[in-house]
């Protein structure tokens, strides 16, 4: 039998499907890592290092337990963007990390939609107590869609020790206190 | 999270899926610039982690990946073994790499020849190549002890000039997929 990702969470919400990034979505995955749409996320990609970017992502699933979901519109099973906890090793704290793959779909708060149920998600399955958002200054749909979320600027937060970094805003995430959000301690996944 | 990575045995080692364990020495042997050479270095932790991720990343996609060589005396990770082929790779390749206070023990050997009967038998694979770049005298005397022959050099986008050495068939050593041994 093939390896594969097992048991990874499915999440609702009024217009959205969410589930871990996987295979199928390398296609468009690729594509946007390697547009000018990553340009404030390490981009744009050559081809292999999108392809490996992309395939880290589904890995994290692996190393972490947890990872990026896809955002898919009900009833299609095509990914129009990512979002979800992050942490790679290098990053001194979790992070909520989200991209819109297609301008297209920008400005009808999908964003904020799938955001706000990875948020919730990782506040009550993963028992998260805190997060930040690392965001490009140039940035400003980005900026915009934290504040949406409630979200701070941290200056006194860690940035990840990488070169380019500095200048990079650090927006904290409010506390599942502050959401009405308890961390679900039957270990359940709603 | 991730299924079914096989769980394999020779002699004195264990080829199984990466780990929890495994991550701070995969980073150091990546970030190692002399040990890894050949295999492919990574400039810091955080690009080294991405591999360590990507590499699980890869069993999902392709089926197959890099196991983690554990030596059953020391129950320490020694080293890498497995089949890789991400995107800008021509073929499937079988790639081998030992970690820091490992070598000279015949470890990639072992190990290599294990992955490479795996990978006919298990996976089904039919040819095999092991790409080395030019200088790697070590790596290419492994392949060479395997049975494995020049063939050509191709670019490879990580590596550059990347020489492509030939493994022996499934037929030359004997070996047939698992699914036809069970119909024969």
């Amino acid at each position: 039998m093939t390896p594969h990702l097992a048991d990874t969470p499915v999440l609702e919400t009024g217009r959205l499907t969410l589930r871990a990034m996987s295979a199928q979505d390398m296609d468009k995955a690729t594509a946007f890592l390697m547009s000018g749409r990553s340009g404030y996320m390490g981009g744009p990609y050559s081809h292999a290092d999108a392809w490996e970017h992309g395939c880290h992502l589904i890995g994290h699933w692996a190393v972490r337990g947890y990872g990026l979901f896809t955002i898919c519109l009900k009833g299609s099973d095509e990914a129009i963007g990512e979002v979800g906890p992050y942490h790679p090793v290098s990053w001194p704290e979790p992070e909520f990390a989200w991209g819109l793959w297609d301008a297209g779909h920008e400005g009808a708060g999908y964003a904020a939609e799938a955001a706000q149920a990875v948020r919730a998600f990782a506040y009550r399955a993963l028992g998260w107590t805190t997060a930040v958002s690392y965001i490009d200054p140039r940035n400003a749909p980005s900026i915009a869609l934290a504040e949406r979320l409630g979200c701070t600027l941290d200056k006194d937060a860690r940035l990840p020790d990488l070169p380019d970094w500095e200048g990079t805003l650090v927006y904290r995430h409010p506390a599942p206190a502050d959401l009405d959000l308890a961390a679900d301690t039957a270990g359940g996944v709603q | 999270m991730i299924t079914n990575i096989p769980r394999i045995e020779t002699d004195r080692l264990i080829l199984r899926a990466p780990g929890e364990q495994d991550i701070e020495p995969t980073i150091a042997f990546l970030m190692d610039t002399k040990r890894a050479e050949g295999f492919g270095t990574e400039p810091d932790r955080s690009r080294a982690w991405r591999w360590f991720a990507m590499n699980l990343g890869h069993w999902a996609l392709r089926g197959y990946g890099y196991f983690i060589i554990e030596d059953k005396a020391s129950s320490q990770p020694c080293g890498l073994v497995g089949i890789w082929s991400p995107e800008g790779w021509p073929e499937p390749e079988l790639g081998y790499a030992v970690f820091d206070g490992f070598e000279g023990r015949g470890i990639a050997y072992e190990a290599a020849m294990r992955a490479r009967e795996w990978a006919y038998t298990d996976l089904g694979l039919t040819s095999l190549g092991s790409h080395i770049v030019p200088g790697n005298a070590r790596s290419v005397a492994l392949a060479e002890r395997m049975g494995a022959r020049y063939e050509r050099t191709y670019k490879n986008p990580y590596m550059g000039e990347d020489m492509i050495y030939r493994h022996p068939s499934p037929e030359e050593l004997g070996l047939a997929p698992a699914s036809r041994q069970v119909e024969a």
